[in-house]
C-alpha cells in the first residue's frame, strides 16, 4: 500500500489495525535482512511516495521533509543552498531518510559529525491509534516534552510509521581532504594512538581490511576552513612519518567515502555485524575479528566496527561478542543465514535494559501492530 | 508521614535527613520562586542502593518523591508538588572515572558541572555543555533538563554528550542504559531519559563524553547602537555559513548591571553587544574572526573589540555567565523565560518583547543564546507587589505565545517543570500528549515520582498564589 501523503497513511493504518493486521513500514527496502522475520500477516506500508520538501528556511539551517525522500535527493536539495547533512549513509539513491532514522545508520564521519541523533529536531509519525503525532519542533534548541525524536531513531519501525522529519543541517565545509596510508595490522594500535595525540581533529578515521593481507587501509578525513585543513594535513602527515608511515593525499575521495558508507549493504556476504568498542580497543578487536571476516571496516574515532563474514558460525560470532562486551561494548548481527536468525545470535543473551524497552513497546504499541517480532522488544 | 520519616531516619541516619520546618524552607522552591511548596522530608543518600531503598519506602507509604540537584531549575522542576520526599543528590558527588584516551568520564549526579571540566582540563579536555549556572548546577540536573548553555550552537546540548545513565526507576529497581560506548541496540533509553525532568526516575550515575579542547579561540565583542542591528548581524553570520562556537547577546539594561558588577569596560550607551567566539585549529581562525568583524561592521557595529588574552576572554565570559546574578542590582526579583524562535525571527521577537514590556509597564532585560534563537528575556519586578506579579505572569505568557506564533518553542533548555505546564497543550495536540503520557506510564505508572511535572495532568491546577516568600523567622 503506497500512500502519497500522510493523511492517506493514517487511513491505511486505521484500516489495517481494525482488521487486526500488522503494519510493516518500508522505505528503500535495503535493510530487510535486519532483525527477526515477521511473525504475523499484515500489510506493507510503502513510504516512497512521501518525498516532498515541506519547509526549507535555509537561513535557519533547518529543513522539514517527508520521510520517504531519498538521502540523495535530500543532499541535492541542501547542496543547492550550500548546506549538507554531514552523515555517510549507504546507497543514498535508494535509502530514505525515514529508513536511515529508523535504523540509525551512520558511517565514517561519525567521529566529527555524530549521528542522526545529533540532527533530528522534529518528527511526525502515525501511532497505533491511527493518529498523526509529533515530537520536537522546528527549532534547534527545544526541550519541551519527551524527546520522541530519540525514541524513534533506531526503533526499526516498531513504534509507529514515521511520516515527516525536521533536521538541523550544517554549511558545506569550505575545504575537504583525505590522507591515505597502508598500515601493518600489528602497528595499527600505535598508529591510532599517534592520530589521537595529534592536534589535528579529523572528522573521520576509517580503517578498512580486506582478506588476510596483514595490512589495513587507513583513511583520515578532514573538513574545515581551507587553512585549517591544510595545517591539519601537515600535522597528520608528519606525525605518521615520524611513526614510519608515508601518508598520501587521496584525490577524488568522495567515491571512496561513499563505498565505505555502503559497507553495511555491499557484496552480499552471508554475515554482517556491527560492534561498538572503545576507540582504544579498535585495533585489538579488528585484529581478532580479521581471522573470521572477509572484510572489516572500522570507524576508529568513536569506535564502531563493521564485519562481513562468509564462513562465520553462531559460536564464532558469540566469541567476538563476548570480547566486545567485556570491554563495555556490544555487537549486533545485521544479517545472518536464515537458519541462524534468532534473537540470541543477532543481539546476544537478553540484556538487563531489554525489560524496560519491552515496557515501552507494550505501552506504545500494545496490539503489536508495527513490525511485530522484528526486534527483541516484542 | 511520621512513620515514613522514622524509617528514613533509620535507613540513612539523622545526618542525612531534614525534617525541621526551618530546614525544609530552603527546599520549598528552586530558581523559579513564584511557586512554593514545602516538602515533608529531605534526604541525602550517598549511593544508588540508598536511593532505591528510599524510593521503595515512599512507594510503600504512597508518598510522592522527586530528585533535586543544586536547585538551580528556573522552571520549578524541584517544586515538591503535594509535599513528599525530596531526594537531594548533592552528596553523591564523586567523579568515578576519567578516560582521556577514550574521551569519557563516569560521574555521580551531584557532581557540579564545572568541577568535571576543572578535573580534566589538565589533560586537554573539557565537558562541553556549559550552562551559565555551571558553577552551581549538577550533572544530574543537567541530565534532567537536557541543559544547554552558550556553546550549544557548535557543540550540542547535554543529550549529545551523555553516553549512558544508571537510574533508579520509580518502582525502586535499577536500570542501566547505555555505557562508555554509548547506546547500540533497541530503543535509545538514554536519549529519552535525558530531558525527562525527573519523571522517569532518579539518575544515580552518568557516563559522559569529554571533548578535546580547541587549539585556539578568537573572542570578539561587537558593540551595536540597537538590538535590531545586533540581531541582523547574527543572521548575517549564520547566512555566511559560519558556525561560531558561541554567539551571545546582552542588551543595554543588562550591560549596565554587569558593568557595575564586573567593570569589564562595557559601553553603557550601546543598545546591545554581541559576544562572538570561534574556535578550532589556529590556522584560519584569524581569517574567520576577520569575516565576522566585517559582517558586524556591515550591520552597523560601532566597534568590534577582541579579547586579546586568555584572561580577557575568561573575564568576558564571566560577565556573560554571571549576568543573571548581576540582575540583583536592577530589581529585587526577576523572572526569566526560555523561549526559542527560528534565528531569522529574532529581530521581530525582540521588538515584540520591547512592546510587551512597554504595554505592561515592566522593564525587560535581554541576555541570551542568540546563535540558536534561544531567548532569555529577564522581567524585572518586586515580588512583594502582587500587582507587579500579575503583570509579570501576563507578560511572560504573551512572550511565550509569540514564540509559538513564530514557529518556535516555549523552552530551549530550562524545561517545562511546573511553570509552563499550561503551554503544553499549545505546543502539542491531545494525541501527542496522550502518547507522551503512555511513554511516561511505562516508567512511572503510579506518578509518584516527580508528580505534576512536564505533562499536564487532568485536574492538576497550580494557581499562581500570592507573591512573597514565607517569612523565615
Amino acid at each position: 500500500m503506497v500512500p502519497s501523503a500522510a493523511p492517506e497513511g493514517v487511513d491505511l493504518v486505521r484500516k489495517a489495525a481494525a482488521a487486526g493486521q500488522a503494519i510493516y513500514p518500508r522505505g528503500g527496502n535495503t535493510l530487510t535482512d535486519y532483525g527477526l522475520p515477521p511473525t504475523r500477516p499484515g500489510v506493507t506500508l510503502d513510504l516512497t511516495k512521501l518525498t516532498r520538501v515541506i519547509d526549507y528556511p535555509a537561513r535557519d539551517m533547518t529543513i522539514t521533509v517527508e520521510s520517504g525522500i531519498t538521502v540523495a535527493e535530500l543532499q541535492r536539495t541542501l547542496a543547492a543552498e550550500g548546506q549538507t547533512l554531514p552523515l555517510d549513509l549507504p546507497v543514498p539513491e535508494k535509502t530514505t531518510l525515514g529508513g536511515a532514522v529508523a535504523a540509525n545508520l551512520f558511517g565514517p564521519r561519525r567521529f566529527g559529525h555524530g549521528t542522526l541523533r545529533d540532527y533530528v529536531i522534529g518528527i511526525q509519525f502515525i501511532n497505533d491509534q491511527g493518529e498523526l503525532c509529533k515530537g520536537g519542533g522546528q527549532v534547534v534548541k527545544n526541550v519541551a516534552g519527551y524527546d520522541l525524536c530519540k525514541l524513534m531513531i533506531g526503533s526499526w519501525g516498531t513504534l509507529g510509521v514515521i511520516t515527516q522529519i525536521t533536521l538541523k543541517v550544517k554549511p558545506l565545509p569550505e575545504a575537504r581532504a583525505a590522507l591515505g596510508a597502508s598500515v601493518p595490522l600489528t602497528r595499527l594500535a600505535s598508529i591510532l594512538d599517534v592520530l589521537h595525540a595529534s592536534p589535528a581533529r579529523p572528522v573521520g578515521i576509517a580503517v578498512h581490511i580486506k582478506g588476510q593481507a596483514g595490512h589495513v587501509e587507513l583513511l583520515v578525513l578532514l573538513e574545515e576552513s581551507r587553512p585549517a585543513v591544510a595545517w591539519q594535513m601537515e600535522q597528520v602527515k608528519s606525525a605518521l612519518r615520524a611513526a614510519g608511515l608515508e601518508a598520501e593525499p587521496v584525490a577524488g575521495f568522495d567515491s571512496r567515502l561513499q563505498e565505505l558508507a555502503n559497507f553495511p549493504l555491499s557484496h552480499s556476504p552471508s554475515w554482517v555485524w556491527r560492534a561498538s568498542v572503545l576507540p582504544s580497543r579498535v585495533a585489538e578487536f579488528v585484529s581478532k575479528a580479521s581471522s573470521q571476516c572477509t572484510e572489516l571496516l572500522a570507524e576508529a574515532g568513536r569506535g564502531a566496527v563493521w564485519g562481513h563474514g562468509s564462513t562465520s558460525t553462531p559460536a564464532a560470532v558469540a566469541a567476538l561478542r563476548s570480547q566486545v562486551v567485556g570491554g563495555g561494548g556490544s555487537l549486533t548481527v545485521w544479517k545472518a543465514p536464515a537458519e541462524h536468525r534468532t534473537a540470541e545470535v543477532l543481539w546476544g543473551p537478553p540484556q538487563p535494559d531489554w525489560a524496560m524497552m519491552r515496557k515501552v513497546k507494550a505501552a506504545l504499541d500494545p496490539q503489536g501492530l508495527f513490525n511485530p517480532g522484528r526486534l527483541f522488544v516484542g | 508521614m511520621s512513620e515514613l520519616t522514622a524509617k528514613l531516619l533509620k535507613l540513612l541516619g539523622p545526618e542525612a535527613v531534614l525534617t525541621a520546618p526551618s530546614d525544609l524552607a530552603t527546599y520549598e522552591c528552586d530558581g523559579f520562586t513564584i511557586h512554593k511548596q514545602s516538602p515533608d522530608v529531605v534526604v541525602f543518600p550517598t549511593s544508588a542502593e540508598q536511593v532505591a531503598a528510599v524510593v521503595r519506602l515512599c512507594n510503600q507509604h504512597d508518598v510522592p518523591f522527586l530528585p533535586r540537584g543544586a536547585g538551580t531549575s528556573l522552571a520549578g522542576g524541584c517544586l515538591p508538588v503535594g509535599g513528599g520526599v525530596v531526594i537531594a543528590l548533592t552528596r553523591m558527588k564523586r567523579i568515578l572515572e576519567v578516560n582521556a584516551r577514550d574521551e569519557y568520564a563516569v560521574v555521580e549526579p551531584g557532581v557540579v558541572n564545572v568541577w568535571l571540566t576543572n578535573q580534566v582540563k589538565g589533560q586537554g579536555l573539557h565537558y562541553a555543555p556549559d550552562p551559565s549556572s555551571q558553577g552551581a548546577c549538577t550533572l544530574g540536573g543537567n541530565v534532567a533538563t537536557n541543559s544547554g548553555g552558550p556553546h550549544t550552537l557548535k557543540y550540542g546540548v547535554t543529550v549529545n554528550h551523555v553516553l549512558g545513565v544508571e537510574m533508579v526507576l520509580p518502582d525502586g529497581s535499577l536500570l542501566t542504559a547505555g555505557g562508555p560506548c554509548g547506546h547500540t541496540a533497541g530503543y535509545d533509553l538514554t536519549g529519552i531519559i535525558v530531558g525527562s525532568e525527573g519523571t522517569f526516575g532518579i539518575v544515580t550515575k552518568i557516563w559522559v563524553r569529554l571533548t578535546t579542547n580547541p587549539q585556539g579561540y578568537r573572542t570578539l565583542l561587537g558593540v551595536f547602537e540597537t538590538v535590531d542591528d545586533a540581531t541582523n548581524c547574527i543572521s548575517g553570520i549564520i547566512a555566511a555559513g559560519i558556525i561560531p562556537a558561541a554567539l551571545e547577546m546582552l542588551d543595554q539594561l543588562i550591560l549596565g548591571a554587569v558593568e557595575a558588577a564586573f567593570q569589564f569596560g562595557f559601553p553603557l550607551d550601546a543598545g546591545a553587544v554581541l559576544i562572538m567566539e570561534v574556535d578550532g585549529p589556529n590556522a584560519g581562525l584569524d581569517e574567520e574572526a576577520g569575516r565576522i568583524e566585517a559582517i558586524a561592521k556591515q550591520n552597523g557595529a560601532r566597534e568590534v573589540r577582541r579579547a586579546n588574552t586568555e584572561a580577557e576572554r575568561l573575564l568576558l565570559w564571566k560577565c556573560r555567565k554571571q549576568a543573571f546574578g548581576a540582575v540583583g542590582r536592577l530589581a529585587p526579583s526577576y523572572c526569566t523565560q526560555d523561549g526559542v524562535v527560528p534565528r531569522t525571527k529574532l529581530p521581530q521577537m525582540l521588538r515584540k518583547i520591547r512592546e510587551i514590556g512597554q504595554r505592561h509597564d515592566l522593564r525587560i532585560a535581554n541576555v541570551f543564546h542568540a546563535g540558536d534563537g534561544n531567548l532569555h528575556p529577564i522581567i524585572l519586578f518586586d515580588e512583594r507587589d502582587a500587582g507587579q506579579v500579575k503583570r509579570v505572569l501576563a507578560a511572560s505568557h504573551e512572550i511565550l505565545e509569540e514564540c509559538l506564533a513564530l514557529g518556535g518553542s516555549v523552552t530551549g533548555e530550562h524545561g517545562i517543570g511546573v511553570e509552563k505546564l499550561d503551554f503544553m497543550p499549545k505546543l502539542f495536540s491531545a494525541a501527542d500528549l496522550a502518547f507522551m503520557g503512555r511513554l511516561k506510564a511505562a516508567f512511572n505508572p503510579d506518578s509518584r515520582c516527580s508528580p505534576a511535572k512536564l505533562l499536564p495532568t487532568a485536574g492538576a491546577c497550580i494557581e499562581p498564589t500570592k507573591a512573597g516568600r514565607k517569612a523565615a523567622l
